[in-house]
């Protein structure tokens, strides 16, 4: 059932078993786990069903640390989150980045790849992926033949691309029918009160833009608001605890990590252009769509001392067919396309690309063009960095809360990862007669310097990370806080170490996870 | 193959691609007509000028190549006495040479030694 906040009476009092706050990827799944479950659940959302401008605007923030998507455009304030422009990559934490490695401080999960598989194998359902496969072995025997790679170097592993599921789309109706699980519109939360002792949350304040107020009590409440705003709202409820709800350890807000990507980092000169497109390029395996990679394995992590971090072919197109791509992306989505004319225009200009390119993809080939060479897509993992963080400024929004200071900060760490990678891609593509690689100059720089754009990813990680230990983590392996007993974080907000791979799938696992959990609690 | 033949399929096949890279004139590139095997990697390799370039970037690092030290890729890729050079004795070094991370960076392209030293070998002119 949905509820138009503002359309309630003045000081209106939500009570429920359950209150999540944010209709995100993380809010909607663990919403639609508790339907029909007979416990009362509300779902509070800031925004409506479209995107809003002055709702939207309650995003805004700084960024002083190193150059990045900014605060606003990154993430989506209304009904579905930021799932209404996700890409749909999809991929699990690789087992490597849960473990202790003794070259990366602050590395390891409290938890480990068992612990999430069951949560997802349920999070491919709700991402609209086909079965849980990721390694070469569910690949092997396809129409596709993939190098053998050496594993001392690199490791083959796959992503999967969700259609990209709209959360707020897809699960409208079901949560809409729902009886136990109410959706609150418009329902901007200001603030969480806590008890005396602040180890307990009591209820939420509520307010929207209009200036109407009230409260939404539960037993359990869960913060699913993303990576930055999870942050913001534990640090603005500073009545009790004057540095920030849960935040005793002041780790709330620090070991800020994104992903570091570059779509076109550099070209492989290959032997055969097709061939190397064809190997990684997605495709279509029964029911969904997959796609290779080359992630550096794990010996040789450890033997180089590097992060995580992976490689796959970009693809290649005329800027023509590029536009047209683009723009009907857009209208299957229900948007009329930005900057219409100009794509037009150069659709028109480059119309040679345009036929081309629908010639090919009709045949079910990847387009090519005249292409020689094959540009190479870079992913890789920040190191958890105390100093790279999120706090709050001196400026405040419309409803007079204090904005988001961010301050990213990526290191050399990063950039070494990304060379030795590079090398070793290089390596293996010359020893298998695939081609060439060249290392950009400014990963042989012995710098911090790095040319823009880079691609963050508009992945939000590390801020609320888990932990066993109350002094090295804000919430415990059920994504519990540790000092706050009743309010759980489902976001990446919580992952202690980032990873490569895109954060969705493992969120929306770890959302099913805290699900479970608060059922075995509630009954 | 004899040695002559040997560097001019080399040079004809080799590093082209490469220099038009480096040249910056890679969208201008001719498009390759004719596939060839995946593991001939020898595929690569198209313009003479853009081996000797690769040798001569090679060159200028390290100052020249003493006889002593030309004679020593001599010997060590067999190029003595007027025997011939196996092309699958080439292609075979190299893999191993990417095998053992036995590479040399020229340009930003990491290339095996073997083919680096090779290259090295026509710019000094006196391969033949």
């Amino acid at each position: 059932m949905f509820v138009d906040f503002r359309s309630l009476d003045t000081s209106h009092d939500i009570s429920a078993d359950v209150c999540i706050i944010g209709a995100g990827a993380a809010g909607i799944a663990i919403a639609r786990s508790f339907i029909n479950t007979g416990m009362e659940v509300c779902l509070l959302e800031s925004g409506g069903f479209e995107p809003d401008t002055d709702i939207q605007s309650l995003y805004t923030g700084d960024s002083i640390g190193f150059e990045q998507t900014g605060p606003v455009t990154c993430r989506l304030r209304y009904f579905g989150g930021t799932t209404n422009h996700w890409a749909g990559h999809c991929a699990p934490l690789r087992e490597i980045d849960y473990q202790y490695r003794p070259w990366i401080p602050y590395s390891g999960w409290p938890i480990g790849p068992k612990d999430l598989l069951p949560y997802y194998e349920g999070a491919q359902e709700v991402c609209q992926l086909g079965p849980y496969q990721y390694d070469m072995d569910a690949y092997r025997d396809g129409e596709r033949k993939y190098p053998p790679v050496l594993e001392s170097k690199l490791t083959l592993r796959f992503w999967q691309y969700s259609p990209p599921t709209r959360f707020g789309k897809v699960y409208r109706k079901e949560l809409e029918s729902s009886h136990n699980v109410k959706v609150y519109l418009f329902a901007n939360v200001v603030e969480l009160e806590a008890n005396s002792t602040a180890t307990a949350l009591q209820r939420l304040k509520i307010q929207t833009l209009e200036g109407k107020t009230g409260y939404a009590r539960a037993k359990y409440f869960v913060l699913a608001c993303g990576g930055i705003e999870n942050t913001r709202m534990l640090l603005l409820s500073d009545k009790v605890e004057p540095n920030g709800l849960g935040n005793g350890s002041k780790l709330v807000g620090r070991f800020f990590q994104q992903h570091l990507e570059y779509h076109e980092l550099t070209r492989v000169l290959a032997n055969d252009p097709n061939a190397f497109a064809h190997t990684f390029n997605r495709f279509q395996k029964n029911n969904y769509v997959a796609r290779a990679e080359m992630n550096v394995s794990d010996h040789a992590q450890a033997r180089h001392e590097i992060l995580n971090c992976a490689f796959t072919a970009d693809n290649v197109w005329g800027s023509g067919y590029h536009d047209l791509r683009n723009m009907w992306h857009e209208i299957r989505e229900g948007s009329w396309p930005d900057d219409t004319a100009a794509k037009l225009w150069e659709i028109m200009k480059d119309f040679d690309s345009v036929l081309e390119g629908v010639y090919t993809r009709a045949r079910g080939d990847n387009y090519l063009g005249n292409a020689i060479s094959i540009p190479l897509h870079v992913r890789c993992e920040q190191w958890p960095n105390p100093d790279s963080r999120i706090y709050l400024g001196p400026k405040t929004d419309r409803l007079g809360l204090r904005q988001v200071v961010i301050d990213w900060r990526i290191t050399e760490f990063e950039k070494r990862t990304i060379r030795t990678s590079l090398q070793l891609v290089g390596e293996e593509l010359g020893r298998l007669g695939i081609g060439r690689v060249n290392i950009p100059q400014f990963l042989l720089d012995e710098n911090n310097e790095w040319p823009q754009p880079i691609w963050n990813g508009c992945h939000h990680m590390g801020t609320t990370r888990m932990s066993d230990n109350p002094q090295q983590g804000v919430v415990d392996r059920n994504c519990r806080m540790h000092s706050v007993h009743n309010l759980y974080i489902a976001s990446s907000s919580v992952f202690p170490v980032s990873g490569y791979v895109t954060p969705t799938l493992t969120i929306v696992a770890l959302a099913l996870r805290i699900a479970d959990h608060i059922k075995g609690k509630l009954s | 193959m004899d040695r002559r033949n040997f560097f001019r399929a080399l040079f004809r096949q080799t590093l082209g691609l490469l220099a038009l890279r480096l040249t910056g004139s890679l969208s201008t590139a001719p498009q390759v007509d004719e596939p060839t095997p995946s593991d001939n990697i020898l595929y690569l390799f198209t313009n003479p000028d853009s081996a000797i370039y690769l040798g001569q970037k090679y060159l200028e690092r390290h100052g020249g190549l003493s006889d002593a030290g030309r004679n020593a890729i001599s010997i060590g890729l067999g190029l003595t006495g007027g025997n011939t050079l196996s092309l699958n004795f080439a292609q075979s070094r190299i893999r191993e040479d990417f095998l053992h991370g036995d590479t040399i960076l020229l340009n930003g392209w990491i290339l095996a030694r073997t083919e680096v030293l090779l290259c090295a070998l026509a710019a000094t002119g006196k391969c033949e």
